[in-house]
């Protein structure tokens, strides 16, 4: 049986296989606190978002969450409903700040909304589900401050391969 | 490389980070005021500004209150484990000394009413 592709199911495949291996290759990097990653995969959602927009970036992503989970094992864990929060707040503030700001935002600042997004989707589901401890707001600042600092490093490597893949060959 | 707009969004997102240490790590409201519960009496409210001495009466014998720079303690109690002295001085809301064998609570509070522990 074979189903009919077009060109874009096809980019959409190997891009999202690209993020899985990243997903992946970050999922064995140890972590100090639970919630706290790099963020690594955010670099290739932003790309995709800046060169292919925004429907584009979301096939890529949920892709990403989806697969990951199921090689890493995770699917439907507390952990994969975290991403999965995680991502899609994360994809909504990249959409929007995409939509207002178009290519006045650099993928620098594209990955720091991305980052802050995502600590703040997964805090909240943690928050709501998991842990509905005040103690647990206390976690915040600290956490808020990782993916700053995780948003400002991706986004650097973002914006260097931005460069390299916009630049007319 | 960076543009305009990425200063903004980093500048607001250093922002946010400081604003929610501001907000979620300032510690509880500070106390203004002691109340003594003696058995099932509440024997006295005072302000914490005046340094003060009490001594309350108990089964056991006398607790000493003392108020001294905006907070309070149990300086002597007649319990023979010393775990209301224990609970050293009293100046955030809902911290509490007690004395089990004399009776007697030592609680301060604060202009906003705050829980002593929570347990889930």
């Amino acid at each position: 049986m074979q189903l009919p592709t077009t060109r874009e199911d096809h980019r959409i495949a190997w891009l999202a296989a690209l993020a899985i291996a990243v997903h992946i290759l970050e999922a064995a990097i140890p972590s100090p606190l639970p919630g706290v990653k790099p963020g690594l995969a955010n670099v290739i959602t932003v790309l995709v978002l800046m060169l292919f927009g925004w429907r584009m970036a979301v096939w890529v992503t949920l892709l990403r969450v989806l697969a990951g989970s199921l090689v890493i094992g995770t699917f439907l864990s507390p952990t994969f409903l975290l991403s999965a929060a995680g991502a899609g707040c994360s994809l909504a503030v990249l959409g929007l700040a995409h939509r207002l700001a178009g290519t006045r935002l650099s993928p620098l600042g594209l990955c720091v909304l991305a980052a802050l997004a995502h600590m703040t989707g997964q805090f909240l589901l943690a928050w709501w589900l998991f842990i509905p401890h005040p103690a647990l707001l206390k976690l915040l600042p600290v956490l808020l401050s990782f993916s700053l600092v995780f948003g400002l490093v991706s986004g650097t490597i973002a914006a260097m391969m931005y460069q390299q893949v916009s630049r007319p060959s | 490389m960076m543009t305009r707009a990425d200063a903004f969004v980093i500048l607001l997102a250093t922002l946010l980070v400081v604003g929610s240490y501001a907000w979620l790590w300032t510690p509880s409201t500070p106390a203004t005021q002691v109340r003594v519960v003696a058995g099932d009496r509440e024997i006295a409210r005072l302000p914490l500004d005046q340094p003060r001495q009490l001594e309350v009466s108990g089964p056991a014998g006398i607790t000493v209150v003392e108020i001294r720079d905006g907070a309070a303690r149990c300086a002597a109690s007649p319990g023979s484990q010393g775990i209301c002295q224990q609970a050293g001085w009293l100046r955030r809301a809902g911290d509490m000394a007690v004395s089990l064998p004399n009776r007697v609570i030592i609680e301060v509070l604060g202009d906003e009413w705050a829980f002593d522990s929570v347990n889930y």
